[in-house]
């Protein structure tokens, strides 16, 4: 059965190495001449400059929990959609529902009580 | 079989629970969009509330008052079922305890009603409780180990975020960290246990567990399913409070909100024995398991009763102190759970009996006292003992309950808890065991204990003079949830026959409870 | 050695050395990427176990979610942000014989317990998981949908700073 997942296997193997030969292979061939614009961080658009120790905002958490608890919702669903099509036709469409709906009322309520609104 | 068997009106007192419940969560969404921002939001705030608080109460507490009727049809006997694939058990003994559970629920709402903490426009706390229950009912009544674990998560997540509710209170914010961490690591240790049992015997059911032991598995060495039932033992001591899973339980008890704690005190702990004796009678009934589980059991429930009562006598906080005779009145209760599992048939017409009975005198008496302390602390006063001096000049009515729940925690006639404690007493010393006659001892001198520090508030409350003898004021919802419990504690002990005939006729008609193995050899 | 013998072994080693980097490394954000890699060598033992839908799942859940949970957290409490930590707490010599009696304990019931091996061939096991889940497993999987809410109310109470 691990035949199925040789080509994952050669996928990861290659994604590697291509970044390992890159690296290398620039820092072989590269030209290197260090100003204070090229040695500083990159990041795109922002200034990356300043304490990285400062703090963020508790909005960032709240967000993340939903964002796991709607993750959660997503994968219990995922084998009910595969199998949904074959057999138990309107018994599961019904259960699915009533699963979809109850949650349905947490994202009302987040979304009532302003948690993902950002000021 | 057809792919879809369900009889639904068997859970229907989840399903009305689950609707209100959500509902009431709708009714505190939409209030607290209606009243808007700004001003207007805080003219909402203090005991009465806004709509959506008087809305979600009124629903939270309908749900949970009707699951409770639909209910009762199941005490009756010859209504045990095993349904939904094994998953769920309807027997006199869930359906008993749910009764319960939904009335202590319902004491603890219209406690919460006379709270003096201003609720900060968050009516969520009742709609919380009720789900709560509804995480009880399905603990009460699961009999498989993938609803088992979640309907004890689901009690558990509530349950942290009622304790740490006052969120802007240092105190109550680190208590329910505490009781998270701590409670994650239990539930770990449990999951831990339950896979091992499904490995080793291939089912999640209890039943199957418990046929599997007794067949497939019968070779399994007694060491290895102990340490497996010990990691499950983790899980549910953390929600009965059990040494040595009890370190939150002082810090939990005192941070949260006071209701809140009466709650954890006596839902949350019955719904864990209600587990405990589920998972211990159906899956492990064969003796020469039971006998091992059960001499854990019972050394366990004489470190527990015994560090219980040893720490309280040292607690200057009444909130504390009540949380550590908590640990000690779940060590009596286990003294129940010990000799059901050593005692076997010998004992049975006493030992479920006795703990059922424990369970709901113990509810009484205790929301009783926690109903006190907030009626004393209401309106800035204290929870500190020192601070219940000379209460009978400042509240005389007060002080007499306080003193009927208090002689009814030890167990003195005749009150509630007298019956209570003598019941469990006899499962103890009819199981013709050393074992358990020594845990009737500990029992016994254990209660001489707690007389000490019991008597030493109601001494306090007699014969000091208060430091301050303004009068106290009750309200009106902590006076009827006081009365309740009062005349509640006094009618048991004086008149208790019909409750115990309950609790009798309810076990002995459970029959998923003793099983067509119980407590018979593996035979082998 | 066989293959699948070799790939066991390679993620053992992978999940144990990545483990022992979560608790030892001196800098928080690097222990939550050790974790990372943690996570992503069980997802690799659930495939080899076949169990192809909790691979998925501990990818999406475990290291799309839960990681970027941790990574937040340490970015919202500011003594920790950047700055090294000693990796190890006082208590440590009491918590690591607890948790290593806790080891010894597994070790010996996994050596010495009869376990109950199925003998019928594996299935596709995301059908099989969604058929259960619609049948015999209704229950919890409602259910499940309203611990998730219960969560999300408690998340939105307790996190939500509602002064303004």
């Amino acid at each position: 059965m691990l035949k199925e997942y040789f080509p994952i296997l050669l996928m990861l193997v290659l994604a590697i190495g291509f970044g390992v030969t890159m690296i290398f292979l620039s820092s072989l061939a590269g030209r290197k001449t260090a100003t204070a614009t090229k040695t500083a961080p990159y990041e795109c658009g922002s200034l990356p400059v300043g304490s990285a120790r400062l703090r963020f905002d508790v909005k960032f958490y709240v967000v993340a929990i939903l964002f796991i608890l709607f993750d959660v919702e997503a994968v219990l669903l995922w084998p009910w959609a595969v199998l949904q099509a074959q057999q138990l036709k309107l018994t599961g469409l019904v259960e699915a529902a009533v699963f979809v709906g109850i949650l349905l009322l947490g994202y009302l309520y987040a979304l009532r009580k302003g948690a993902l609104e950002w000021e | 079989m057809p792919l879809i068997d369900i009889q639904w009106s068997w859970i229907a007192p989840e399903l009305v629970l689950a609707g209100f419940a959500l509902a009431a969560l709708l009714a505190a969404v939409i209030g607290a969009a209606a009243r808007g921002r700004g001003a207007s939001a805080k003219a909402a705030m203090g005991p009465e509330g806004g709509p959506g608080l008087r809305l979600a109460a009124a629903l939270s507490m309908a749900g949970v008052a009707l699951s409770a009727i639909l209910t009762l049809p199941q005490l009756a006997a010859g209504s045990e079922r095993l349904h939904f694939w094994g998953g769920m058990a309807h027997d006199p003994f869930s359906a008993f305890l749910k009764v319960m559970v939904a009335l202590s629920v319902l004491v603890v709402m219209v406690m919460l009603g006379g709270y003096w903490r201003a609720l900060h426009n968050r009516p969520e706390i009742y709609a919380l409780l009720a789900l709560a229950t509804l995480a009880i009912y399905f603990m009460a009544s699961a009999a498989e180990l993938v609803l088992l674990a979640l309907a004890i998560e689901f009690l558990s997540l509530t349950s942290y975020v009622l304790v740490g509710y006052l969120k802007h209170e240092p105190r109550s914010a680190e208590a329910g960290l505490k009781y998270f961490l701590f409670g994650a690591l239990c539930s770990a240790v449990m999951l831990y246990g339950m896979s091992l049992l499904y490995g080793l015997t291939g089912s999640t059911t209890l039943q199957g567990i418990g046929a599997a032991i007794s067949g497939p598995a019968a070779g399994t060495r007694p060491e290895i399913l102990l340490a497996a039932i010990l990691l499950v033992l983790a899980g549910l001591g953390f929600k009965i409070a059990m040494v040595p899973f009890h370190q939150w339980v002082p810090d939990a008890y005192e941070g949260a909100p006071t209701p809140i704690t009466a709650f954890l005190s006596v839902a949350s702990k019955a719904a864990g024995f209600a587990v405990a004796i589920r998972f211990f009678a159906m899956a492990f009934p064969v003796e020469e398991i039971a006998h091992h589980w059960a001499t854990i059991v019972a050394i366990l429930a004489m470190l527990t009763m015994t560090w219980g009562n040893t720490v309280a006598i040292w607690q200057t906080n009444m909130k504390r102190m009540l949380a550590y005779s908590s640990i000690a009145q779940a060590g009596y209760v286990m003294v129940g759970l010990a000799a059901l599992g050593i005692g076997g048939r010998a004992v049975e017409a006493y030992a479920i009996p006795g703990i059922l009975l424990y369970l709901a005198v113990y509810l009484f008496m205790n929301l009783g006292a926690f109903a006190v302390v907030i009626a004393v602390a209401n309106r800035g006063g204290t929870e500190e003992i020192p601070g219940y001096a000379g209460l009978h000049h400042r509240a005389p009515w007060l002080a007499a309950v306080l003193t009927l729940f208090l002689l009814s925690l030890i167990g003195i006639p005749p009150t509630a808890g007298f019956v209570g404690k003598v019941w469990l007493f006899l499962a103890a010393i009819r199981g013709n065991s050393v074992l358990l006659a020594v845990l009737a001892v500990v029992l016994f001198i254990n209660s001489v204990i707690s007389a000490y520090y019991y008597l030493g508030v109601v001494r306090r409350m007699y014969l000091e003079a208060p430091e301050d003898s303004t009068p106290l004021s009750t309200n009106r919802p902590l006076v009827g949830a006081l009365a309740v419990c009062a005349i509640a504690t006094l009618v048991i002990g004086l008149y208790g026959q019909p409750l115990f005939a309950l609790a009798q006729e309810t076990a002995a008609t459970s029959t998923l409870l003793h099983g067509v193995t119980l407590w018979q050899s593996a035979g082998r | 050695m066989s293959a699948h013998q070799l790939a066991f072994l390679v993620l053992g080693v992978l999940i144990l050395v990545s483990a022992l980097m979560v608790v030892t490394v001196r800098n928080l954000v690097h222990a939550a990427l050790f974790l990372i890699l943690c996570f992503a060598g069980v997802a690799g033992l659930y495939v080899l176990l076949q169990a192809e839908f909790l691979a998925v799942a501990q990818v999406l859940i475990y290291i799309g979610a839960i990681t970027v949970l941790i990574l937040f957290g340490i970015m919202l409490t500011r003594k920790i942000t950047g700055g090294a930590q000693p990796p190890l707490a006082s208590h440590w010599k009491a918590a690591g014989a607890g948790a290593g009696a806790f080891l010894l304990l597994l070790l010996y019931v996994a050596m010495t317990g009869q376990w109950q091996v199925s003998d019928q061939p594996p299935m596709d096991s995301t059908t099989t998981l969604g058929l259960a889940l619609v049948t015999r497993y209704v229950l919890p999987f409602e259910l499940a949908s309203v611990v998730l809410l219960a969560a999300l109310v408690g998340a939105v109470l307790l996190a939500r700073d509602e002064t303004r």
